[in-house]
């Protein structure tokens, strides 16, 4: 078997502030071998934006233990999870991924700059992700002057210039058309398959279960099946 | 030790935080313009003012110490806590020729001075004798250009008198006065003066009291010698006074002691101070507006970009470097508005301080301007202080500003940010 890139033991993150409280996750198991892709499914308010989030170390699970790329990251102070996300997880959201006021290559190299690398290796790794993402013409665009598919692509190539060790995608094709979304699961795919990028994606869309390796189905926080 | 590659690197680094701030500033234009023109127009009024203040701070010393005091003196070390006519200043003309010769020194004169009764006929006043050299008082000081009658001191035994002292003892031009008074010694000292020339200053204590005749009599009748009491001294530039005096006291003899102005004419100084705190209560005032508009400003900015700063976050960039960020939208912010304002203040006060303002018309400025013997003639100053002091302000009160609501993104939790509605 592959390496292990998540692993979630018996993980549960509940909202105690509402009078009722809401088990958003509820003891929940989850694997993710390097390679995978895998699609988080389930009916609305299923928690699997929840999930992502307690994966990516965007929020902190209230209960159990969450393991990535073999670092126990529950528990960990604000700045160390600020840094894990920025070396080792790379997100794509439904919509505002990018920096409005930055370019293309700009928004992309930003992340890099965060990172503390130079300026050169900068700009090189940055043309030649958006060039992999066969994107090189939006380069100087800013997302006001994109479309919202162009900016998806923009966002992963943002996304991965990083070389994190799993790409996570809440609803990233939410605000696009069929053909745009296709193409956009296209890119996905080729990032899978050809760079072996291990991706995490939570959709509605049926139509990315066709492309993922794996789908686990949650409902009210709980997963409920798991299979290809 | 620094890691030079660090340091380009976080150079860097600032480069593209500057660039993504100076950027944002152009994505709320009117808000920005706004922002800027408030704190340039602020900028501009405060520094306006300064300058207005400094040149106003500059005519009333320039006057004050011009009148008797001058911006230097020298005196026997205890003359002017007790000014008694033994602690005198021996060999005065030497002193007098060695002043003259420092750098910096305009000119050089010697009084001596006592408190005596004058008297004439049968009416007897006290007053402040003082002997003069005439030459060397002319050069700087300002009493003779008030002669109202006759003629400033023309020989060795005349008397130059303030009308009101004049008229106390009921004397006029040609009139022969008679001084009694006592000598270091404590013996008695007399000397006889025609009144020559009357003098109106329009400040009531000197037209009442002070009667000047030339040193040399004056050293005659008190057995003074070549004693003196004071040394007058005028620099190039009062202003700078107080250092020129430490200089020269350093290399003055033991029984030497130098004043400045400030500690002879402590009520200007006090003037001056009174002055410029009633000012800044403005300046503080102005401050705060512009403070809580910063404030309004970038509490506007934080709540409309909430989802792009719980991206920042969430991609992993720290909430010090997001509140660092707007913190250079900030100073950028202030950067416009400073060349608005201090663009605007040379272009209004540089040609005014050439050819001044009139403001012998204004209502009231009238009467003030006698009693501090104010110029017809208002030149305001532009100096480094002036053009430094209100921008550097505002800076405190805009990062103060843009602080307050910018560390809110400390506090956000980038989940929730995300969430936030548009
Ligand atoms: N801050 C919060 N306070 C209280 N409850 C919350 C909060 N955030 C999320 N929840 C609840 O947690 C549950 C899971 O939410 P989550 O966003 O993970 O669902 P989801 O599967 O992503 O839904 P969707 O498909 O609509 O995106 C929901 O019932 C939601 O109402
Ligand atoms: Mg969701």
């Amino acid at each position: 078997m592959a390496e292990e890139v998540v692993t979630c033991r018996r993980v549960s993150r509940t909202y105690a502030e509402e009078a009722v409280p809401v088990h958003a996750l509820c003891r929940v198991d989850f694997e993710l071998a390097a390679g995978e892709w895998v699609s988080l499914a389930g009916p609305s308010g299923s928690g699997k934006s929840t999930l992502l989030h307690v994966i990516g170390g965007l929020d902190q699970p209230t209960e159990g233990s969450i393991v990535v790329d073999g670092v126990e990251i529950t528990g960990l102070a604000a700045a160390d999870l600020s840094d894990l996300r920025l070396h080792k997880i790379g997100f794509v959201f439904q919509a505002y991924n990018l920096i409005p006021v930055l370019s293309a290559l700009e928004n992309v190299e930003f992340i890099l700059q965060l990172q503390g690398v130079g300026r050169a290796e900068r700009r090189q790794r940055s043309l030649e992700t958006l060039d992999s993402l066969g994107i090189p013409e939006l380069a100087d665009r800013r997302p006001g002057e994109m479309s919202g598919g162009q900016q998806q692509r923009v966002a992963i190539a943002r996304a991965i210039v990083t070389n994190p060790v799993l790409l996570l995608a809440d609803e990233p094709s939410a605000n696009l058309d069929t053909a745009t979304t296709e193409e956009l699961l296209d890119v996905l795919r080729n990032l899978n398959r050809s760079r072996g990028v291990t991706i995490v994606t939570a959709t509605h869309d049926p139509m990315v279960m066709g492309y993922t390796s794996r789908q686990v189905n949650l409902r009210d926080g709980r997963v409920v099946t798991t299979g290809s | 030790m620094t890691d030079p590659r660090r340091d380009a690197r976080a150079g860097d680094t600032g480069a593209m935080f500057v660039r993504v701030a100076w950027r944002n500033l152009w994505r709320r234009r009117l808000r920005t313009w706004m922002s800027a023109s408030g704190m340039g127009f602020a900028i501009f009024l405060v520094s306006v003012s300064m300058s207005f203040q400094a040149g106003s701070y500059d005519a009333w010393i320039e006057t004050a110490t011009s009148l008797m005091a001058g911006h230097l003196q020298a005196q026997h070390p205890a003359y002017f806590d007790n000014p008694e006519v033994r602690y005198a200043l021996t060999e005065g003309i030497a002193l007098t020729r060695r002043f003259e010769n420092e750098p910096g020194i305009v000119a050089v004169s010697p009084r001596t001075e006592a408190f005596a009764l004058v008297s004439a006929g049968e009416r007897s006043f006290g007053a402040l004798i003082v002997g003069v050299d005439r030459e060397r008082d002319m050069a700087l000081s300002s009493l003779p250009d008030h002669l109202s009658a006759g003629e400033y001191l023309p020989g060795a035994d005349s008397a130059f008198l303030g009308t009101a002292l004049a008229a106390n003892l009921g004397v006029d031009i040609g009139d022969e006065i008679v001084v009694l008074g006592a000598t270091g010694e404590g013996g008695v000292a007399a000397l006889m003066a025609r009144v020559d020339g009357l003098f109106d200053t329009g400040r009531p204590e000197l037209d009442r009291s002070v009667l000047q005749v030339g040193i040399a009599s004056m050293q005659a009748g008190f057995d003074l010698g070549d004693a003196v009491h004071r040394l007058v001294i005028e620099t190039r530039d009062a202003r700078h006074a107080s250092d020129l005096k430490a200089i020269l006291q350093a290399a003055a003899p033991m029984d030497v002691r130098l004043l400045d102005w400030n500690e002879l004419l402590p009520e200007l100084e006090q003037a001056i101070q009174i002055d410029r705190a009633s000012a800044s209560m403005m300046y503080w005032l102005l401050l705060i507006v512009v403070a809580m508009s910063v404030i309004n400003a970038f509490i506007m900015t934080v709540f409309e970009r909430t989802r792009e700063f719980g991206m920042l976050l969430a991609i992993g960039m720290r909430p010090n470097a997001i509140v660092g960020m707007l913190g250079i939208e900030a100073v950028c912010v202030w950067a416009i508005g400073v060349v608005i304002g201090i663009v605007l203040c040379v272009a209004v006060v540089l040609p005014l301080s050439a050819i001044g303002i009139d403001v012998s018309g204004i209502e009231g400025m009238e009467q003030l301007a006698a009693q501090l013997m104010m110029p017809d003639r208002l030149y305001p100053s532009l100096n480094v202080n002036v053009l430094t002091e209100s921008p550097l302000w505002m800076l405190a009160g805009t990062l103060l500003g843009a602080l307050i609501p910018a560390l809110r993104v400390r506090r956000m939790q980038p989940v929730e940010a995300l969430r936030e509605e548009e």
